[in-house]
């Protein structure tokens, strides 16, 4: 025996159904199930007193899944093309890319991360800072302290200080757990506290590496510091994947 | 957007969503998150955990996207899909809250799960357009007889049988849509 077609069942639901369609229906259990179907339609259908109102989401909702997806949707539209310096380099704002790159390492996604890559864009160029290593004896005065954290975690990740020498240099002294990254290194940077500038002082070399910072740089202006994640991939911005942050005590 | 914004039939987006156009994601948004966002308002009774949802459903939906085929799938219906189980968890997890402070309010829950789906349901009596939407919102929301309607709209009998026939038929369609939805 044939099934009814659903002109059949919504007419029955609807009361108008032929004798011999009442009759199948009665018999043959599939038919019997469609019609429950229906009939829960119009049931629920009759419960609605008017259409409800629809509602638009607030701004911030559609704001937060572009950033969400933003990454991911210049992966694919990328595919293929493989990052270069070129297409990453000076002038480029690259805040697709720098989510792009932290979407890559998702795996530990923090807040701090995506405020990071949000002012990556806007990373200074330039200061000319230089990294120096190795803890030579000397004298020195700290000047400011920032306890680190590790920001998956929040636990403790060591200190950043920074310091006088006798010769009036200054530097930035940075002792963390250091542990070898594969295609990977570790950049050290000072921001500032709207998030919207930085500074990058080089890449750890150790669990203790110093970083001299420039005559005349104002560490005022940038007092967080921030160690992130960067692959070798020679696109100078932040990559967005930061992993431990502290805030110098100016 | 209103109730009456067109569905999202278009199988270009279907095909661009597929295939990671980050445009098509918005434009699904612009489309169907009004709807989203009612349901879940109208289930959840809060703004806040109703903005969790909407944007829970279409980032869920964005990275499961290679598992949408836009030659077979409904592109609205398989997002409405993923809202209702949204919808669902927000509401499994508030019981389970209301369970551990001893106050079980399972049929609470049930009720509001039935409001998301007269939000959806309203939305696709206006996607049928017009006709059919103002006969099916005469013949069901003010509870109007087919001759009632046929008087009003001054169409013969039949026609108006016709049409709540076909809009029955198109209505239950959707309604699989999203509740088989990936």
């Amino acid at each position: 025996m044939s099934h009814l077609d659903d002109a059949a069942l919504a007419a029955l639901a609807l009361g108008d159904g032929t004798q011999d369609d009442a009759a199948h229906v009665a018999e043959c259990g599939v038919c019997a199930d469609a019609l429950a179907e229906y009939t829960r339609l119009t049931e629920s259908l009759g419960s609605i007193d008017q259409a409800p109102r629809m509602e638009t989401p607030p701004a911030y909702v559609w704001a937060a899944i572009a950033s969400e997806t933003a990454a991911d949707a210049r992966l694919s539209n990328a595919a293929g093309a493989p990052d270069t310096v070129g297409e990453a380099g000076a002038g480029d704002s690259g805040g697709d890319e720098l989510a792009a790159r932290r979407e890559r390492r998702s795996s530990r996604p923090s807040w701090w991360a995506l405020t990071a890559a949000a002012a990556a864009g806007v990373v200074i160029g330039g200061v000319g800072v230089s990294a120096v290593s190795g803890g030579d004896e000397r004298s020195a005065e700290v000047v400011a302290s920032a306890p680190l954290s590790q920001l998956q975690t929040e636990s403790s990740a060591g200190t950043a200080d920074v310091e006088v020498l006798d010769d009036g240099t200054r530097v930035l002294v940075v002792e963390t757990d250091y542990d070898e990254l594969v295609d990977a290194y570790y950049e050290v940077w000072l921001i500032d506290e709207n998030i919207e500038g930085m500074v990058s002082l080089g890449h750890l070399t150790g669990d203790t590496t110093e970083f001299t910072l420039p005559e005349g740089f104002d560490i005022t202006v940038f007092p967080i510091v921030d160690i992130s994640i960067e692959p070798v991939d020679g696109i100078p911005t932040h990559s967005g994947d930061s992993v431990t942050r502290g805030i110098l005590d100016l | 957007m209103s109730a009456g914004s067109p569905p999202v039939h278009d199988a270009a987006l279907a095909h661009a969503f597929a295939a990671g156009d980050h445009g098509a994601l918005e434009d699904l948004y612009k489309n169907v998150s009004s709807l989203i966002y009612t349901m879940a308002v109208r289930s959840l009774g809060s703004s806040a955990d109703a903005d969790d949802v909407t944007q829970q459903t279409f980032v869920s939906a964005w990275k499961a996207r290679e598992s949408f085929d836009p030659d077979k799938g409904d592109l609205r219906g398989w997002t409405v899909g993923i809202a209702k189980r949204r919808i669902a968890d927000a509401l499994a997890a508030r019981a389970r809250e209301v369970r551990r402070a001893e106050a079980a309010q399972e049929n609470v829950t049930s009720i509001r799960g039935d409001d998301a789906d007269s939000v959806l349901l309203a939305y696709e009596v206006e996607a049928l357009g017009d006709p059919r939407k103002t006969i099916i919102a005469l013949a069901y929301y003010e509870g109007a007889t087919h001759e009632q309607i046929a008087a009003r709209l001054d169409m013969p009998l039949g026609t108006v049988k016709s049409h709540v026939r076909r809009s029955l038929q198109e209505l239950r369609h959707r309604w699989e849509v999203s509740d088989v939805a990936s």
